[in-house]
């Protein structure tokens, strides 16, 4: 996780993307969409419309440069935009889902004799609640600190603390069921 | 949580290590596809299309209602804020379920003719009056001007008039009194008392 207080490399990227640099942005773009995407995926239960929602943050990102206080890194606060476009789209879908798009009741039984490693552990982390995957993207993927997670989840730090220990021990369990222990991973 | 992590106690066994967990965040992002090749170009015509930031600062510098709009739909979106919310119309509702009469009546259960005199310098000559509901409202309006008699509020909430006994003098005042309250047309009459 990163340390709290370091420089911010995206923060050249975004001064240059508020002065209209197409170049710029273009680099901003380059550096972060990858992450960007993993986050949403890791956040929607169905994966259809998700690069609609990165083509929205990156033009909100664009529009709304010049509004970003520098109170958190560039990355949270990108971050942030595609989680409130992310929340729209999970309301709007809530009424009319399909059962199908959950990947938790997607994941198929325990069989994983004919499934590789890679597999089962992507399989163990579908199974984890979205609030769970979220949390451990935002700490372990995207590396930023609790105190950026507080901000963007508007949850005190503890609340963090607290739901990133929980969402490791589900993995575990889930790991533990499908006979993956810490030393084949 | 789901219904097969919930059911865990995450102490029971040592949890996963940090390095564990990053190199499961790592390793299952490897497997999620990049975003399409052509999506930058979508956003550069998005983008083309909307002004340059820092003209949006600039008109947002101004008082702009859409932006005003959107922040606060994004505030209201924050999950604490939309249980705050809850939790103030639910604490309304008790309120008025508890105190009904909150907002819907005043001081007085007994409304008030507008022009009625609140204060009169008369006022041992105001009697209370219910007239029957059978009596005719020509008759009621021939007993009151026998008897030198106006009304001067009501029908009050119980039906109540309240009636002023304009006589010459005090013996005339009296039989008019006893007119009033002899009169089969009347119900209830009774003096006022302050």
């Amino acid at each position: 996780m990163s340390t709290e207080g370091g420089s911010d490399p995206l923060l050249p990227l975004l001064q240059g993307t508020v002065k209209g640099d197409h170049d710029i942005f273009r680099q901003l773009y380059d550096v972060t969409n990858r992450r960007l995407n993993v986050y949403l995926r890791r956040m929607l239960p169905s994966q259809d419309g998700i690069e609609d929602i990165l083509a929205e943050t990156y033009t909100q990102i664009w529009k709304n440069a010049a509004s970003f206080k520098n109170q958190s890194q560039v990355l949270t606060w990108m971050i942030g935009i595609s989680r409130n476009l992310a929340l729209k789209e999970i309301s709007k879908r809530r009424y009319h889902d399909d059962i199908q798009d959950h990947p938790e009741i997607k994941a198929p039984s325990d069989n994983h004799e004919a499934a590789n490693r890679r597999e089962i552990i992507s399989r163990a982390l579908a199974r984890l609640s979205v609030r769970q995957r979220e949390v451990l993207d935002l700490a372990f993927y995207q590396e930023l600190s609790y105190q950026d997670i507080s901000q963007l989840l508007s949850i005190p730090k503890n609340t963090v603390k607290s739901r990133v220990f929980y969402a490791k021990a589900a993995l575990k369990t889930e790991l533990d069921k499908m006979g993956i222990s810490e030393n084949d991973i | 949580m789901h219904q097969s992590t919930s059911n865990s106690n995450p102490c029971s066994s040592p949890p996963l290590s940090d390095a564990t967990i990053r190199r499961i965040m790592e390793e299952t992002a490897a497997e999620i596809e990049s975003p399409d090749s052509g999506l930058y170009e979508i956003i550069e015509k998005r983008i083309k299309t909307s002004a340059n930031p820092k003209d949006e600062r600039a008109t947002t510098g101004r008082f702009c209602w859409a932006a005003v709009i959107s922040a606060l739909r994004t505030f209201c979106l924050q999950p604490r804020f939309a249980w705050g919310l809850a939790a103030v119309q639910a604490a309304i509702i008790v309120i008025f379920i508890i105190f009904p009469q909150i907002g819907l009546h005043t001081t007085s259960n007994i409304y008030k003719t507008l022009s009625v005199e609140t204060t009169s310098s008369s006022a041992e000559n105001l009697y209370l009056a219910i007239f029957h509901d059978s009596a005719p409202m020509t008759a009621i309006e021939k007993l009151l001007r026998q008897t030198h008699t106006t009304i001067t509020d009501g029908p009050g909430k119980n039906g109540i008039f309240i009636l002023r006994i304009s006589g010459a003098n005090q013996p005339a005042q009296k039989e008019a009194v006893n007119s009033l309250r002899n009169s089969p047309l009347v119900a209830f009459f009774e003096k006022q008392i302050n």
